[in-house]
């Protein structure tokens, strides 16, 4: 079953074309048809608008300043809109420290695994060298295992490393990306050994090999990995939780999270800091949906 | 000897480079966290103090305990009321999105947008929905069809079915998606088929569509369970595994053994269970749905 499928654009199309042909020569059933179409337009909208409604009402109450739980319908656009709430999520806790953790462990965490899931997924893909399949298969095996089952292992070597409440905890276990070289062998196994073997004869070494010419045609996995990485990073919730101790270590959905399950706070500030949190991977979506869906539905991870 | 070793090296050992950062991390947080497992759910330790071998007896907490079984029954109940009613409205989503009408690219878009939604946010929200007052927001909306306002997480007995409509408000357009995988597979022919010999909608849907589609349905149920078995932040942002213990899970329980009160045997015991019942579980139902081995994620 073709993963990518998904993603063509009308896949269906053709197939439905036909049928609409077929029936509408069908008498009763053109005008059954139009009834079918019409409520299927209702039902998709309904639907869409529960799944909507939340996120819209979060961000409704973001920048409503007079905004409390305990009033409800609220206006959809507040006669007082303003931001103050997003001046005081800063204010009041440490949002931009968190942030920037966010941001920070997200981006050196993805360049280190582009590199290492690309150079991995190579030596996998176009390398012929003993035990090669003994270890990839090994590792594959590995995806079976839910971080949750060996979160508190981990976290006792990470803290013998020295590396708890610090970035490098917070990052170089991150860097074991499975899923991410087998994209990338997967991908690179697609292309034409002959860019191997002439690169090869003409005197390029591995390395060279990887980085001019395999990395560039491997674009498409490495968006997919890139972005797919973006989102899991942002959103992981358990392992930082683990790892981290102190409040300005946390990264934004962490430390968000204590502002809630702490002495309350404001709601209509809280709310201004969930709609933060929510921009970047929201952003990221809008813009490269294809690798969002193509990279979730491959990864049968969730 | 050494030179055939050093022979072999020079021919191979650049690959090896290439794999090593993989592999030594692998060796470390993967291999290394999973070993240390095994061992520590035999060790009595809390970090501060010399780890002590323990036997069997984190084990015997397990099963003695009333902490685990209330955790291994909401565990289970939450499974019960996320996988099926998952599976079903993934599937309708799926089937909606999939008819042939425009704009459905943008509608299935809304439909996915709570799975990229970071579960801190999604408790935030939530949390406020369910507020138990007559002004919360579901309680709001069910009063406009006359019922009366429900207590939400701040009871009991509704604790745990909340904290499953959340899950599936976050994570059914991800089902969706795996759904709309294995629609689009189907040979155009066989559609077709059944269509001159007459079979109406829910008969192509029921007779023909479906049983093409076992492998989505084991992925499906596969994915779900474990995520269920899983659950963690759901019920640690929604509830804090409240009230009394009613959303009390088996990794909520780890959490709290390992990281407040400092028995890390004890919760890798309980992260033994959780590993040995999700591989249990995959070799099940890769058994029972007589699939190909590995098949499907590749």
């Amino acid at each position: 079953m073709s993963k990518s499928s998904v993603l063509r654009p009308n896949p269906a199309s053709e197939r439905e074309i036909l049928t609409q042909k077929r029936e509408r020569r069908l008498e009763p059933r053109t005008i059954r048809k139009g009834i079918h179409r019409t409520s299927v337009y209702v039902v998709m909208l309904v639907l869409g608008l529960f799944m909507i409604a939340p996120l819209v009402l979060m961000v409704s109450a973001s920048i409503n300043p007079r905004f409390h739980y305990f009033a409800f319908p609220i206006p959809l656009w507040p006669r007082s809109a303003s931001l103050v709430n997003y001046g005081r999520i800063f204010a009041i806790s440490q949002t931009g420290r968190w942030l920037f953790n966010s941001f920070f462990i997200a981006t050196v965490t993805i360049a280190g695994r582009v590199f290492i899931c690309g150079l991995a997924g190579y030596a996998f893909a176009w390398g012929n060298f003993p035990k090669r399949d003994l270890i990839f298969w090994t590792l594959m095996t590995f995806l079976m295992v839910p971080i949750e089952a060996t979160i508190v292992p981990m976290f006792i070597i990470i803290a013998r490393l020295g590396w708890a409440n610090r970035y490098e905890g917070l990052i170089v276990p991150y860097l074991l990306y499975i899923f991410g070289t087998f994209l990338m062998r997967q991908y690179i196994i697609t292309i034409p050994r002959d860019y191997h073997d002439a690169a090869r004869v003409d005197g390029a070494s591995e390395f060279t090999i990887f980085w001019r010419i395999v990395f560039p045609m491997a674009k498409p996995a490495v968006a997919t990995l890139v972005v797919l990485s973006f989102v899991e990073i942002w959103n992981d919730f358990l392992f930082p939780l683990v790892v981290t101790q102190s409040a300005e270590m946390r990264p934004i959905t962490v430390g968000l999270a204590t502002m809630v399950t702490g002495r309350g706070g404001e709601a209509g500030t809280i709310t201004a800091g969930a709609t933060l949190v929510v921009l970047p991977t929201l952003l990221v979506y809008l813009f490269f949906q294809r690798y969002v869906v193509q990279g979730m539905a491959m990864s049968g991870l969730k | 000897m050494v030179a055939r070793k050093l022979r072999l090296f020079r021919k191979y050992g650049h690959w090896y480079l290439f794999i090593s950062p993989l592999v030594i991390l692998f060796l470390v947080f993967g291999l290394g966290s999973f070993l240390f497992l095994f061992v520590l759910s035999f060790m009595k330790w809390d970090l501060l103090t010399t780890a002590q071998y323990a036997g069997l007896r984190n084990y015997m907490w397990l099963v003695d305990g009333d902490f685990f079984q209330v955790a291994l029954t909401n565990t289970l109940l939450f499974a019960l009321m996320f996988v099926i009613p998952n599976l079903v409205i993934s599937l309708v989503l799926a089937l909606i999105v999939n008819q042939p009408v425009r704009g459905r690219g943008l509608i299935r878009g809304m439909y996915f947008v709570p799975v990229v939604i970071s579960i801190t946010v999604v408790a935030i929200i939530w949390r406020w929905l369910y507020s138990p007052s007559s002004t919360g927001p579901l309680n709001y909306m069910l009063a406009l069809v006359g019922i009366p306002p429900q207590e939400w997480i701040a009871s009991v007995r509704q604790a745990l079915p909340s904290v499953a409509i959340m899950s599936l408000w976050a994570s059914t357009g991800y089902y969706m998606l795996l759904w709309l995988a294995g629609l689009q597979s189907i040979p155009e022919e066989i559609i077709d088929a059944a269509l001159v010999d007459g079979a109406t909608r829910s008969e192509r849907l029921w007779y023909v569509i479906l049983p093409m589609l076992r492998p989505t349905w084991f992925l499906i149920l596969l994915i779900s369970t474990l995520g269920s078995l899983k659950l963690f932040s759901h019920a640690y942002l929604l509830t804090g595994g409240g009230p009394v213990q009613a959303t009390h899970t088996i990794v909520l329980l780890m959490w709290k053994e390992a990281f407040i009160h400092q028995h890390m045997g004890r919760a890798a015991a309980i992260a033994i269970v959780l590993l040995v019942v999700a591989l249990l579980l995959s070799w099940l139902m890769r058994r029972y749905f007589e699939l190909p081995s590995g098949g499907e994620l590749q």
